[in-house]
């Protein structure tokens, strides 16, 4: 029975090492508020532009290829999507920050957003780089689990 | 208490008495569902996101329960000759989702609130959450085999196609409500 329960044990510990994280979540007092600031006034802008049908217009908050990616006709189509399926974007709210390798070389800034036709919140995940840059921004269904 | 009451309670508690402890066990579970953004949407499925109100966990719980009784029934009025008592059919089937409390319980802990897809804390509360899901099964089956009176093949095969097609319209009522 006793080396059964350990045998038992070496494979929880076991397991618990093989499954290395990349990312980390802070604790509240860890969080730079300052970054945070940055991904909700960008999210928040960016969205209620796009509401307004207007564009998004980017100055030197994100890094080149962000820019290049969101153009106009793609911020158009991607609000066009979302307001198909989820209505018109209402508000957003700070939900967590993590960090990839401890390091916060990477910081993802993670939003909780209402939308008028959905039941559920979207998540607004805006990633920032070390230099404060956007260097990441995604729209999905909220989950506990980050992926 | 026998260790048969943790895969059969049936034979002590069914009727009024389950219902009314069932109900309990579905408030409770579905309260600490909410805190935890421990969805049960579907029979068999567990999803975690805190992104809705109150009344759509009470819809999952609800529409699960309501739904699996109701294939239970029309299963009993099929097959079996004995006469049925709908309550204890609800009061049976609903005291049979207690054990999905597990994993809700294990997310009030700090460590399974928020976690990365395949970390541990995402195959642990999986793990139990099987665990609880094979028990909530063996509980289910013996409830209806009890409130309905049935046996052998027919039992088997009943439950199987019960179990099948509330998952299935447990996913879509879930769908069209929320």
């Amino acid at each position: 029975m006793r080396s059964i329960t350990l045998i038992f044990a070496a494979c929880v510990l076991f397991c618990l090492n093989s499954f290395g994280q990349d990312f980390k979540k802070l604790s509240n007092s860890e969080v730079d508020k300052t970054t945070v600031k940055t991904a909700q006034d960008f999210a928040s802008n960016f969205m209620n532009k796009l509401k307004n049908g207007k564009p998004y217009i980017f100055q030197d908050e994100a890094i080149d290829v962000m820019k290049n990616q969101l153009t106009e006709e793609n911020q158009k189509m991607v609000y066009q999507q979302l307001k198909t399926q989820f209505g018109d974007f209402v508000s957003l709210e700070y939900t967590e920050t993590w960090v990839k390798d401890n390091s916060k070389s990477i910081q993802i800034i993670r939003l909780k957003s209402v939308f008028e036709k959905s039941n559920k919140k979207l998540e607004i995940r805006v990633a920032l780089n070390d230099s404060g840059k956007i260097v990441g921004f995604w729209i999905k269904p909220w989950s506990d689990m980050l992926s | 208490m026998r260790s048969s009451n943790f895969y059969n309670p049936f034979n002590q508690v069914a009727g009024f008495k389950s219902l009314i402890l069932g109900l309990i066990g579905l408030l409770i579970v579905t309260y600490l569902a909410f805190i935890t953004g421990t969805h049960f949407n579907g029979l068999l499925n567990i999803d975690f996101a805190k992104d809705s109100d109150y009344w759509v966990f009470i819809t999952e719980s609800f529409s699960n329960w309501i739904l699996i009784s109701a294939f239970f029934y029309i299963s009993g009025l099929v097959l079996s000759k004995s006469k049925l008592r709908v309550i204890d059919i609800l009061g049976t089937t609903l005291l049979s989702r207690i054990p999905l409390i597990i994993a809700p319980v294990i997310r009030i802990i700090p460590f399974f609130q928020s976690f990365m897809v395949l970390s541990w804390q995402m195959y642990f509360v999986y793990g139990f959450y099987l665990i609880s899901l094979v028990w909530t099964i063996i509980l289910l089956f013996n409830a209806f085999k009890i409130s309905c009176n049935l046996k052998n093949e027919r039992l088997i095969i009943s439950f199987t196609i019960c179990v099948i097609l509330s998952e299935i319209c447990t996913k879509l009522i879930i769908k069209l409500l929320i």
